[in-house]
C-alpha cells in the first residue's frame, strides 16, 4: 500500500469526501506502533487491546479539531499514553489498591500471561523495568526500546529534554541495582 | 496452541545497558492487527448506536463539556448548603405558647391529641354536619393557638 504522509492524510481527513476512510488509514500506519507503546505501559494484551480502541476512539472525535501544532505521530503517541495511564489509575481505584501495588500486580501477571515468551533474565528485566515510577517507566521504553530522540520525547511527555534524560540514567540505575540484588 | 508473531525490537551497543537483555519477550495472537481494524469499525458502530440513545441532557455531562469533578463539587456544595442554611422548619405557635405548652404537659400537643381531648369532654355540635375534627382543623388552619384550642376543647 502506498503509504500517506501525515499531513496528507489530515488532508484527506479534512477535505475528502470520506473521513472515515482517511481514519482508517491512520489507524492502519499507527496501530502497530501504538500497540507496542501501550503494551509496555499495561503489560497485558487483552488490556492493551482495549486502550488502543479507546485511544483511537479518542482520535476520531479529536480530529476534527485537530490544529496540526505538533505532529501526528506526537499527538497520537500523547493520546496512547494518557489512555494507557487513565487505564492503570481505573484499575487502581477499582480494586483500591495502591499505585505500587498496581505494578506489583502486573510483574505477577508475567508469570502467566501467554503472551509473554521471554526467558528468565528478559522477565527479570521487565519486573525491573515495572519497579520503576509511572513515568520514568514511559522515559525508559520510550528510549530503550522505541530508540526515540530526546526531542520527540520532550514534545510527547511535555517536558524538558534535560529532565529527560536525567530520568532515563536514574532510570537506568535503578534497573541495573534491580538487576544485580534479583 | 496459537502461532505467534514476535515483534522486533531495535538493538543497542556501547551505552551503559550494554548488559540488559535484547529483543522484545510481549507476543500479539497471529491475526490480531490483521483483525484491529474491523474490531474497532465495529466498536465505534456500537458506540454511535448508544449515543443516539442516550437522553438528550447526557451531553451536557459529557467529560469534555462538564467534568465530573466539577459536577460532584457542585451537588457536594449545594447538599452542605441545603443542610447548613436551610431555615428551620418553624410552627406557627408563638414561642411563648409553644415553651408553656410543653411545661405544662411534658409533650408536644399534635392533631390527634387534641380531637381526643375533644372527645372526652363531649363538646355538643349544633351541625350534625361538622365533626370536631373539622373544627380543631379549621381553627388550626386559622393560626390559632394550640394552647388556646387545648384549654378551649
Amino acid at each position: 500500500m502506498n503509504e500517506y504522509s501525515d499531513r496528507e492524510l489530515i488532508q484527506l481527513f479534512r477535505e475528502g469526501d470520506n473521513p472515515h476512510y482517511a481514519f482508517n488509514l491512520i489507524v492502519e500506519k499507527y496501530k502497530e506502533r501504538l500497540y507496542w507503546h501501550i503494551r509496555k505501559i499495561v503489560i497485558r494484551h487483552e488490556d492493551t487491546d482495549d486502550v488502543l480502541q479507546e485511544t483511537f476512539l479518542k482520535v476520531w472525535d479529536a480530529l476534527p479539531g485537530f490544529r496540526g501544532d505538533s505532529a501526528l505521530f506526537t499527538w497520537l503517541y500523547r493520546i496512547a499514553t494518557n489512555e494507557a495511564l487513565a487505564h492503570l489509575r481505573k484499575s487502581r481505584n477499582r480494586f483500591f489498591i495502591p499505585w505500587a501495588d498496581v505494578e506489583r500486580q502486573l510483574a505477577g501477571s508475567l508469570e502467566s500471561d501467554p503472551w509473554f515468551s521471554g526467558n528468565e533474565l528478559q522477565k527479570k528485566f521487565q519486573k525491573a523495568i515495572l519497579s520503576l515510577p509511572e513515568k520514568q517507566r514511559i522515559v525508559f521504553n520510550m528510549r530503550y526500546f522505541d530508540e526515540m530522540p530526546y526531542e520527540q520525547m520532550a514534545e510527547i511527555l511535555k517536558t524538558s529534554e534535560g529532565a529527560l534524560k536525567a530520568s532515563f540514567h536514574h532510570a537506568v540505575k535503578k534497573i541495573e541495582k534491580y538487576m544485580e540484588e534479583h | 496452541m496459537h502461532e505467534q508473531k514476535k515483534y522486533s525490537m531495535n538493538s543497542h551497543s556501547g551505552n551503559e545497558w550494554e548488559n540488559f537483555p535484547k529483543g522484545n519477550p510481549f507476543e500479539v495472537p497471529e491475526t490480531y492487527f490483521d483483525t484491529f481494524s474491523a474490531r474497532l469499525n465495529k466498536r465505534m458502530e456500537q458506540r454511535n448506536a448508544a449515543r443516539n440513545k442516550a437522553p438528550w441532557w447526557e451531553p451536557l455531562f459529557a467529560p469534555r463539556l462538564v467534568p465530573a469533578w466539577i459536577v460532584s463539587g457542585i451537588a457536594t456544595v449545594l447538599v452542605i448548603g441545603f443542610i447548613f442554611f436551610r431555615k428551620p422548619a418553624q410552627p406557627d405557635i408563638p414561642l411563648a405558647v409553644f415553651s408553656e405548652s410543653i411545661e405544662m404537659t411534658g409533650y408536644y400537643f399534635d392533631e390527634s391529641d387534641l380531637v381526643l381531648a375533644m372527645e372526652e369532654k363531649d363538646i355538643s355540635v349544633s351541625d350534625p354536619g361538622i365533626s370536631r375534627r373539622d373544627i380543631v382543623n379549621y381553627l388550626i388552619n386559622e393560626n390559632y393557638s394550640i394552647h388556646d384550642i387545648a384549654e378551649t376543647y
